[in-house]
């Protein structure tokens, strides 16, 4: 008995353990394989926090760059994509309005053309954390050769969404794509503004030598008008503290009715590597009951940088799947330790020899064990 | 038979399986463990703090593990004498990784990261009960085994489980954060050692006396390995190549996160795909070249060349790149040739140390050269922590850490290490150091030979 009880452990704990990766799992696996299956996008970013959450419905950025000949390049973007864009030749010289194709590199290549590296000082500034923009100005300031590099970038991030929330509801509604909370609730919550300006400037060495080397000379945090400290000194979806949770919000259409709904699945500090807002993702949702939906990630285009695209795809799939299949495999090694020892003590190795065969009786008993 | 023992001349290889099963699930808990650097890093800004504690290791290694080792060879319990020093540790260690994701400050956390390096010591017996299953005749095939489920396990935790630390997920009105999670499954990996070790695992008296008892102390002890000068020349070469292996420690993850603003799952990415060329690439090229160069030239060459590719890398960063940010694949590349280059050194190191060691002292010799090991590592990983620190106090702005600069430290460590190793091969040369591991050893044929001649 004691033998059975012994041999039993093993395949016992693998039970418990795949029992707790289907309950911890099993809505997700029901909506992936038996769900309807449709494109969805990343729409918002809850932030939540203990009590006072934020809700992050639209993002409109303003980047200024001063380049070194004087020209000024101004854009705007509305949810990370472009609306305007104008160039001022240096000393107030003629303005000009830019295309979309100019601004996104899609245009063929002509003399008034933004080089490869502009562009990407541009892509990196639009989406980037204050790190990225001091890597681009550091960038910038090693191509002293070229005059039209940039030498000062100013990012104004203006965040529209729900501030101080108590609670962020699960389902949203989503009027014209964008995220609408019922305002006639108890919560009774109001839209305002967050708005972020950074200033990073290499045109002065001085200033730039007295700040260690930091091209950040100037920060400013307005949250609903009233200036803030934040945890660190960065725009939105990167200036919280470890403990903030961002859970993204995903917008898709069921049965005709469009519909937001949040992410089960999230990070800490900041936004997931797979999840990017407005970002495109799959969402698997039962028909019956639109609000039970899960998002899965699409790593997006490989983009030259294979290793990159790669740790997207992992993320993406194990920050779905990884609890869930980590519990799966621990239950696999205790299955497949005990039945490895059932198969012992069934069907006995006769390759075994005691060294130094001591006692007779205990060479015995350790045979018939 | 399905209880597992100690001390048989040849064990079934159903046994060895499960073995290296246990073996590795136990690495799984220590890759586990390796996010502490991240749970530091939520209470603890200092690299000075973080590497101290991660150096604690070192330190518990001579104070834990050496004594643990010591008295589990010459005590006998009811139990075993492995065992309890084993099933104690393991089960601690199970309690306190499970409690980790709870310290809500630096103090709790920091007495639970001591808990766990103090108790991983403890259990330091382990790998001797291991030895002490499997027959040396069925080690090697083991190995093999263990080696093939070592690379199973680095794909598991680089591509799963390295990047999940931040994630959060939410399911049965409970949320999951990724580092309970980590740590979490390192506590079901160590449950599963215990109930291993627990039920099925049985050690049998040996027969043998037990090792004599010097009874003389931690400070005999100390005496016993300074005492012997012959070792002295072996202390400096094991002491000059530990510095130039001194690596950035604790806060080598921060700077890929933190500085080059990477995150967790592009360091798994990093670590998958190197341990990938290293597997299919670098180590069968070693194998091809090994035999074929003088270990002592390797060995040269190998110093020249770390030397060499660290401070390519600096420079190639710090002054190349236009962002002072090398991409996946840089750090992949310089990873890779450092990765080569330390194996031809690994490969050419042992059997340089032996051949300066006498034949009769090398149990002597062992152990001074671990403490020699354990204290110099200690020292250059508190070093690189103070470099860190007061490198980014002076030239960077306030709560700023460039841990990069970790770099010049360990470049300099190196250059150090390469001047002890040069005053090393010139003492050779002169005469003064000898190989006395080949000078003063005399093979069976040449002393029965030589007895014949004399009969």
């Amino acid at each position: 008995m004691k033998r059975i009880l012994t041999l039993s452990v093993f395949p016992l704990n693998a039970i418990a353990l795949f029992i707790a990766a289907s309950l911890w799992s099993g809505r997700d696996l029901r909506l992936r394989f038996q769900g309807e299956a449709t494109d969805g996008r990343i729409v918002g970013m809850a932030l939540d926090r203990e009590e006072k959450n934020d809700l992050l419905i639209a993002l409109d950025t303003k980047l200024d760059l001063l380049l070194a000949d004087g020209t000024r390049i101004d854009t705007l973007y509305h949810n990370y994509a472009l609306t305007s864009a104008t160039e001022q030749a240096p000393e107030g010289g003629a303005l000009r309005t830019l295309t979309g194709s100019e601004v996104d590199g899609s245009a063929e290549a002509t003399a008034t053309s933004f080089s490869p590296e502009l562009l990407r000082v541009l892509n990196d500034a639009v989406k980037g954390e204050t790190e990225i923009v001091r890597w681009a100005l550091l960038r910038e300031s090693r191509r002293i050769e070229d005059p039209r590099r940039v030498v000062r970038i100013e990012k104004t991030e203006t965040v529209h969404g729900y501030f101080g929330l108590k609670k962020i509801p699960l389902v949203m509604e989503l009027r014209d794509g964008k995220i609408a909370l019922d305002e006639s609730g108890g919560n009774a919550p109001s839209p305002g503004t967050v708005v972020i300006r950074g200033v990073f400037d290499f045109t002065d060495p001085d200033r730039v030598k007295a700040n260690k080397g930091d091209s950040l000379v100037d920060y400013e945090y307005l949250r609903l008008g009233e200036p803030f400290t934040p945890e660190k000194r960065n725009f939105f979806l990167f200036a919280e503290p470890y403990t903030t949770q961002f859970l993204p919000i995903f917008g898709f259409e069921a049965n005709g009715q469009p519909i937001a709904r949040r992410s089960h699945i999230g990070r800490h500090g900041g936004p997931t590597l797979a999840l990017q807002l407005y970002g495109t993702c799959m969402v698997y949702y039962d028909p019956a009951n639109p609000a039970e939906a899960i998002l899965m990630a699409t790593p997006g285009p490989v983009n030259g940088a294979p290793l990159l695209w790669f740790s997207r795809l992992c993320e993406g799939i194990f920050g779905q799947w990884g609890s869930g299949s980590l519990i799966l495999v621990a239950g696999l090694l205790f299955l497949l330790t005990g039945l490895i020892f059932i198969s012992l003590a069934m069907w006995p190795s006769k390759n075994i020899q005691l060294t130094h065969p001591t006692n007779p009786t205990e060479n015995h008993n350790s045979a018939n064990r | 038979m399905h209880i597992i023992e100690t001390q048989h001349k040849r064990i079934p290889w159903r046994w060895v399986i499960l073995l290296q099963i246990m073996v590795q699930v136990r690495i799984l808990a220590l890759f586990a463990s390796g996010s502490m650097t991240f749970t530091m890093r939520k209470f603890i800004d200092s690299p000075i703090i973080i590497n101290s504690v991660s150096s604690l290791d070192v330190l518990f290694n001579l104070l834990i593990a050496a004594p643990c080792l010591y008295y589990s060879d010459r005590i006998w319990t009811r139990h075993g004498r492995r065992l309890p020093f084993v099933m104690v540790s393991f089960m601690v260690m199970a309690v306190v990784i499970m409690l980790l994701p709870f310290a809500g400050s630096a103090v709790p956390m920091a007495v639970l990261v001591v808990l766990w390096l103090i108790f991983w010591d403890v259990g330091s017996t382990f790998d001797v009960l291991i030895m002490e299953i499997i027959p040396p005749e069925q080690r090697g095939r083991a190995a093999a085994i263990g080696a093939w489920m070592f690379q199973a396990i680095i794909i598991l935790s680089s591509i799963v489980i390295a990047g999940r630390f931040d994630d959060v997920v939410k399911s049965l009105g409970f949320t999951l954060p990724g580092e309970m999670l980590i740590y979490w499954w390192g506590s079901i990996c160590l449950v599963f050692c215990v109930i291993f070790m627990g039920l099925f695992i049985r050690e049998n008296k040996p027969t043998g006396p037990p090792p004599v008892d010097h009874g003389s102390g931690i400070k005999g002890a100390m005496t016993n390995l300074f005492a012997e000068k012959s070792l002295w020349p072996v202390y400096l070469l094991v002491f000059s190549t530990v510095l130039m292996q001194t690596g950035l420690g604790a806060i080598d993850p921060l700077l890929m996160t933190e500085q080059w603003g990477y995150s967790k799952q592009d360091m798994g990415t990093n670590i998958f795909v190197g341990g990938m060329i290293n597997l299919f690439i670098v180590i069968p090229l070693v194998g091809l070249v090994v035999d074929k160069i003088d270990r002592l030239k390797m060995f040269t060459y190998s110093v020249i060349g770390t030397l060499i590719l660290q401070i390519a890398y600096y420079v190639f960063v710090q002054f190349f790149l236009p962002d002072q940010r090398p991409t996946i694949f840089h750090m992949i590349f310089f990873g890779q040739c450092l990765s080569m280059v330390g194996q031809f050194g690994g490969v050419a190191l042992q059997p340089l140390i032996f051949e300066y060691i006498p034949r009769d002292k090398m149990g002597t010799a062992q152990a001074g050269l671990n403490f020699v090991r354990s204290v110099t590592r200690l020292i250059t990983l508190n070093g690189i922590g103070l470099w860190v620190a007061y490198y980014s106090k002076w030239f960077l702005p306030e709560g700023k850490f460039d841990y990069f600069s970790g770099y010049i430290f360990m470049i300099l460590m190196n250059i150090v290490g390469c001047g002890f190793l040069f005053y090393f091969g010139r003492q050779v040369k002169r005469g003064i150091i000898k190989p006395l591991g080949r000078t003063d050893f005399h093979p069976v044929e040449e002393t029965s030979s030589t007895s014949q001649q004399k009969s």
